[in-house]
């Protein structure tokens, strides 16, 4: 179904560069994305829906704003609307997460991650858009605080 | 014969609990008095036979410092090998590598609740290799003996011999203990910040982000003239080609302008919104946990004299030590809790001499009793060492002991401790030894609060 729609409902997301998730956070060290286009339904109806998974034994919270909606705070799930006359195309998604150890972690415990996956809810159906990691480090209080903007094209 | 050995008050001690043993023998120590020569191993301290967190470094006695954890597959066969080449070809070279496989790969669905949720497989998340190689002692030699003497004891010297030393390594937990009630409530406490964090953060950089791209909107797509309707399809190709290329530069600069901005925004909101001190304090407490914990590590050690392995057959060792503890640990009362622990733990050694009959079996055993309430920590403990284990010639001795320690302020302690050491073939009956110290301790080992209300966690004895 999602196949026969018009090209004129089709955008496109894209991590916009490597550096666009590598802020200079104090406790982000690197950051990763994917690559290349991905072709999603944003720009009139459906749901962006944002998988953010807190993983390595660590444990969190996220949020995440775009285009005037806020999501979160929660633990791993997010969405927004794509309203048919309030496209999400060309605006900032912006992840903001703090992660702390889990009770119970290697010594030393592995570095906190950040994967979020992209997914287009539309007429029923979901579709998986793209997935980013993003790696942070922990401060002397076991907590990693980051921001990750993600531009949707 | 008993005897009082010492009473001295320094910077970083000597405890048989804790992990502080440095004495005061660097030169900025020189106003503390010293510790008699070898008096360190007249003082108990089961701390030696628990498992080491790396079981190799442990075995050629290098610095813990200086242990390379890679964290990529690729850098742990790197690491590894030029290891053990290094250790091989390069005598004299210190290398410690530890690799834990599990944490090679990234675990992105992993959270901390399913990892309490499937304790039995801590022993699988938590298993480690570690390779060591050092110069150090020819562990076929005995060590070289001085003529000092303390009372009726011999005491030990750095031994000469110099040989290289290499050794391979593993350690896990076998069961990892729960957290503790002052855990959990510390972790909810941090999940409550980490929430509010988020949310305010999230918010005000909403409000930034709109400030921003009102001053810096998007730039509008460029497009680029479209090829006549009638060209071919390769026209069409580059035509979309050179559109996307124009048009995902001018969107990394937009995002790079973005980034930047952003990032000097989120500096100075971090700056701005510290973390309270009760969340820094709980951070500290997370780990803590109660109930039955046991742990188990071994290594393998070879030698060759004269740092030569060429010579490996003329006179180097093959040895292993094998590292098991095991203890349960109680949190008792909430308002002023006490934390009681009972730990026990047993080390065998073994070694020959290659192409000898030269061998060598040993076993060391110790228990201890840990309680602690507020400021105050009790402890008492006995160790039955096998020969070589002290220091003190070939004998087997019995040791045991008893200290008190009283909390100063976080991080510093008072401690007192009294000992005494049945070395039985020493013209020695027992040695008595007492001390008190003044400790600077950044251990978790000792079961005392830090100077916070919110921490009201007392770290037991976990292996």
């Amino acid at each position: 179904m999602l196949d026969k729609l018009p090209d004129s409902l089709k955008g496109v997301v894209k991590a916009a560069a490597n550096q666009l998730v590598d802020l200079a956070s104090p406790t982000t060290s690197t950051g990763q994305t994917g690559q290349g286009l991905t072709y999603g339904f944003l720009l009139r109806g459906g749901t962006l829906s944002v998988d953010a998974s807190i993983g390595n034994g660590h444990t969190g919270q996220v949020a995440a704003n775009v285009n005037g909606q806020f999501s979160g705070p929660n633990i791993n799930h997010l969405s927004f609307d794509a309203g048919l006359n309030d496209p999400l195309i060309g605006q900032i998604l912006t992840i903001s997460a703090d992660i702390t150890v889990g009770s119970l972690s290697p010594s030393p415990p592995p570095p906190p991650r950040l994967t979020i996956s992209l997914w287009q809810m539309f007429g029923g159906q979901q579709r998986f858009l793209e997935t980013f990691n993003v790696d942070g480090s922990f401060d002397p209080n076991n907590l990693c605080r980051l921001t990750t903007p993600i531009l949707l094209r | 014969m008993g005897r009082l050995a010492a009473a001295v008050v320094c910077g970083p001690a000597l405890a048989f609990a804790s992990v502080a043993r440095a004495g005061c023998v660097e030169p900025a120590m020189t106003d503390c008095a010293s510790a008699p020569p070898g008096l360190e191993n007249l003082v108990p301290d089961l701390d030696i036979l628990k498992p080491p967190s790396s079981p190799a470094l442990a075995l050629v006695g290098g610095v813990p410092v200086d242990i390379e954890r890679p964290t990529t597959t690729t850098g742990a066969a790197a690491s590894l090998a030029t290891g053990i080449v290094h250790g091989l070809f390069v005598p004299g070279t210190t290398t410690a590598v530890e690799v834990t496989p599990y944490w090679l790969w990234p675990h992105p669905l992993l959270t901390s609740q399913d990892v309490e949720s499937t304790r039995g497989l801590s022993f699988l998340r938590d298993w480690s290799f570690s390779f060591a190689a050092a110069p150090g002692p020819d562990p076929a030699k005995p060590a070289v003996s001085s003529t000092t003497t303390l009372g009726s004891t011999t005491a030990p010297q750095m031994p000469s011999n110099p040989a290289a030393l290499m050794s391979l390594g593993a350690r896990t937990t076998i069961w990892p203990g729960r957290p503790s009630p002052p855990a959990r409530a510390c972790m909810a406490r941090i999940q409550e910040f980490m929430k509010g964090d988020v949310a305010l953060r999230n918010t005000d950089e909403a409000a930034f982000k709109a400030t921003w791209t009102k001053a810096n909107p998007h730039p509008r797509r460029v497009e680029l003239p479209q090829p006549p309707p009638d060209a071919d399809d390769a026209a069409f190709a580059k035509w979309n080609s050179d559109m996307a290329a124009v048009n995902d530069a001018v969107d990394k600069e937009y995002s790079t302008r973005y980034t930047t901005a952003l990032a000097g925004w989120e500096k100075d909101w971090l700056t701005a919104h510290g973390i309270p001190e009760d969340v820094a304090a709980c951070s500290k407490v997370i780990d803590h946990r109660v109930g039955f914990v046991a742990s188990i590590a071994g290594a393998a050690l070879i030698s060759a004299p004269g740092s030569d392995f060429s010579q490996f057959h003329r006179g180097g060792t093959v040895g292993g030590t094998g590292w098991f503890a095991a203890g349960y640990s109680w949190l008792i009362g909430t308002t002023s809790p006490w934390s009681l622990s009972g730990l026990g733990a047993l080390r065998v050694r073994y070694q020959k001499i290659v192409d000898t009959s030269t061998r060598f079996t040993a076993a060391d055993l110790g228990a201890r009793v840990v309680a602690a309430m507020g400021r105050w920590g009790f402890s008492i403990q006995a160790m039955r060492l096998s020969n070589g284990a002290t220091g003190f010639g070939t004998g087997a001795a019995w040791q045991g002991g008893a200290a008190i320690d009283y909390h100063l302020k976080s991080g510093y302690w008072i401690t007192a401790t009294a000992g005494s050491t049945d070395l039985s073939d020493i013209n020695s009956w027992s040695t008595l030894t007492a001390l008190v110290h003044l400790q600077y301790n950044v251990s978790r080992d000792r079961v005392i609060a830090a100077d916070s209300s919110a921490v009201v966690a007392t770290p037991g004895d976990a292996p």
